[in-house]
């Protein structure tokens, strides 16, 4: 059984390319269809995600890669030389292992992100369901999905701030609990000031007030977000009420002063206020976040807390590959035994013609047979047949672990006589990328 | 009585597994494990409940007379607080405490000389003192949980502050949360604690002769409903929060603990009944 998986991601591809070489869902059974056609393609799959485009193949014969490109050019529509330097290929225990690693989201833009598992699941579905896996598609992915399960529920992959704004966001859920109907200040514009309010607002929070030197500027902010413009001399009465600040606007001197804050404070009864400063000079003043239920976090602060965040990444990716290692090596082992179904195929063809044949011929025998008769006989034939042929096949399968396994089974296919199609013992193919 | 001895032991242990796998789970356990942690929890509670009603059954009353049994049935009433609470919102470094807290108990009782069978002296026999028994107990599991939410309100203002952002922030409850939270307990407290000191006044009359006579636990129960008066005051009429609110919490806490057990210790009264 020979099995590679040929793609780009978005590691080796750019997005104009992928974007060409993604497969909409719709058009999944039909791509699949087309792929299959050529009869080597035993099963296969597609996985085509907006981050990359997978064929995976299980073939019994040596695999040509070339088919798959050529599938590729021609459904695509595109030349093969346009994305051939985009594409990596992956063969035997490197192709499960990468379907592993997709699957546990460690090979994902954003690691950890919880899509791409559905995504691996739709994919397997599909083919599936339209015909085009078998053993080696079936018991490989089932498994890859349990190792992606896996990966989410014995790590914190899945969990965790991995961007300042996302970190920002993360901070204010420890403060607030609950983003809904908390209220943000925004004061000034600029590119990480707004990114920032893009990522509370998803997170939940209920009103925007946008402040700008220039009260028209303030508007066309509002706007955009949804929020209410007010103008700059209003910011201290509007910290009585804000839950979060965020502040970007250029100035020489800071702009919300320890003694504004500590009078907010007295309005705010003690409810926590929280300052993300993103601009550089400061425009919260030095000592402001000394006030009891006051939080200032500054660009440093932020940037600090998301390396703190990559490197508990850093470990639970560990983890995550030792569980896909663990895994793989047990995959493995039952995958080596897929090699064995041609000959086991062949020396079971071959019973069961022999069967035939002496069951004709004792049909022309004995003709006072009654067809009842003739039914016991057939069924203790293939009785036989079965108890013989049980342990020599589990044998096969056995073989298929030994490090000599290809002379063994040279051995079983003259021993019976038998030639199947394509006698090989799973080869570790060269990769490349 | 060795059953009953040896369901409290696997309630220890229960209770000791939940607490390592809640902590656990705040340093950054996976989903197992902070599935594991409320299940262990729970099996613990149910040997935990069986050993009461074991020993009730032995004793034919209720096991609320001293302080072996209180202790016992406090225990309980506090995990199985905690376990209700985690149903509506989930805070893992509270289920750490409040196992933990019971472990203790447990294990304090354990140490009290305790025969088990002694006939009540006629001034416990009353049918105030299971209500007015219960009602405290309550009260002070409520109280427990609700210095634990201020710790960790404290213990996650702390990290806010100085900026160490980790996975220990993420998973400590928001200061938001602790503080509802420990509103909420103290809200069902201090009912509990007025009811509670209301029956123990009018069991007084019927046992001593006179609804208050200033006995240590009488003051201390007295002193702990005027700081939790002061809370809820603190808290609904002037909506404070934060740092004031928190230090009542605490000292609120104290004046629990001065008022369960450190009189029986400390000062000599007509409470002293075993306690």
């Amino acid at each position: 059984m020979h099995l590679v998986v040929i793609g780009l991601n978005h590691r080796t591809a750019p997005i104009e390319l992928r974007e060409k070489l993604s497969v909409p869902e719709t058009r999944l059974p039909e791509a699949l269809d087309d792929l299959a056609s050529h009869p080597r393609n035993a099963e296969c799959l597609i996985l085509s995600t907006c981050n990359r485009t997978e064929v995976y193949a299980a073939t019994t014969a040596k695999s040509d890669d070339a088919l798959i490109t050529a599938w590729m050019s021609r459904f695509f529509a595109t030349a093969a030389s346009d994305f051939e330097p985009h594409l990596y290929r992956h063969a035997g225990h490197k192709a499960v292992e990468h379907l592993f690693r997709v699957a546990s989201g460690i090979d994902s833009m954003v690691i950890g992100e919880a899509q791409i598992l559905n995504q691996v699941k739709n994919a397997y579905s599909a083919a599936s369901q339209s015909g085009h896996t078998g053993a080696v598609l079936n018991s490989l992915f089932q498994k890859a999905l349990n190792v992606g399960k896996r990966a989410r529920t014995e790590t914190e992959i899945g969990r965790g701030a991995f961007s300042v704004s996302s970190v920002a966001a993360s901070l204010a859920k420890s403060i607030f609990d609950d983003l809904k109907g908390r209220t943000v200040l925004i004061i000034g514009a600029g590119e990480m000031g707004e990114l920032t309010a893009t990522h509370l607002l998803a997170s939940g929070v209920g009103n925007i007030l946008v402040a700008n030197r220039t009260y028209e500027r303030a508007v066309s902010i509002a706007e955009r977000f949804g929020g209410r413009p007010i103008s700059f001399e209003d910011i201290p009465s509007a910290l009585g009420f804000a839950d979060i600040v965020v502040t970007s606007a250029s100035a020489a001197q800071p702009i919300i002063s320890r003694n504004t804050v500590a009078a907010a404070m007295r309005v705010r009864h003690g409810r926590p206020l929280f300052f993300i400063d993103i601009a550089v000079p400061r425009d919260i003043e030095p000592g402001v976040e000394e006030l009891d239920g006051v939080f200032v976090y500054n660009i440093d602060d932020l940037q600090a807390a998301v390396e703190t965040h990559s490197a508990a990444r850093r470990i639970e990716v560990s983890k995550v590959e030792d569980i896909i290692r663990e895994e793989l090596e047990e995959f493995m082992v039952r995958f080596r035994t897929f090699g064995a179904v041609p000959v086991i195929t062949a020396m079971l063809n071959k019973f069961e013609e022999i069967r035939l044949e002496e069951m004709q011929k004792l049909n022309g025998k004995l003709r006072h047979l009654s067809a009842e008769d003739l039914d016991v006989i057939d069924a203790v034939t293939r009785s036989i047949v079965h108890k013989i042929s049980h342990t020599p096949m589990l044998q096969i399968k056995d073989y298929m672990t030994r490090d000599d396994a290809a002379a063994r089974l040279d051995s079983i296919c003259e021993l019976f006589g038998i030639c199947p199609v394509d006698v090989q013992t799973q080869d570790e193919e060269q990769d490349t990328d | 009585m060795e059953h009953t001895a040896a369901a409290i032991d696997v309630a220890l242990l229960l209770y000791g597994c939940a607490c390592a796998l809640y902590l656990w789970s705040i340093l950054g356990g996976a989903t197992l494990i902070r599935r594991a942690a409320p299940v262990c929890a729970a099996l613990g509670l149910a040997f935990h409940g069986a050993a009461i009603g074991g020993i009730a059954v032995r004793l034919g009353r209720a096991p609320i007379m001293n302080l072996f049994e209180s202790l016992i049935v406090l225990a309980w009433v506090l995990v199985a607080l905690y376990l209700v609470m985690e149903r509506r919102h989930r805070i893992a470094a509270l289920g750490a405490f409040s196992t933990l807290i019971s472990l203790c108990m447990l294990a304090i009782s354990s140490t009290i000389p305790n025969s088990l069978n002694e006939a009540l002296v006629p001034a416990l026999r009353s049918q105030w003192s299971v209500v007015h028994v219960v009602t405290c107990l309550i009260s002070y599991a409520c109280f427990v949980l609700a210095f634990g939410c201020a710790a960790a309100y404290m213990l996650q203002a702390h990290i806010l502050k100085t900026k160490r952002a980790s996975l220990l922030q993420t998973r400590l409850p928001s200061l938001d949360a602790a503080d509802q939270m420990a509103y909420k307990m103290v809200s069902v407290g201090f009912p509990m604690l007025t009811l509670g000191i209301i029956t123990g006044s009018l069991w007084a009359q019927t046992a001593w002769g006179s609804y208050w006579s200033w006995d240590p636990k009488e003051t201390w129960a007295l002193i702990t409903w005027l700081v939790y008066a002061a809370y809820l005051h603190v808290r609904i009429i002037s909506k404070w929060r934060g740092r004031w609110a928190n230090r009542l919490l605490v000292a609120g806490f104290v004046c629990v603990i001065a008022t369960y057990i450190g009189v029986n210790f400390l000062a000599r009264g007509l409470h002293k009944y075993n306690w």
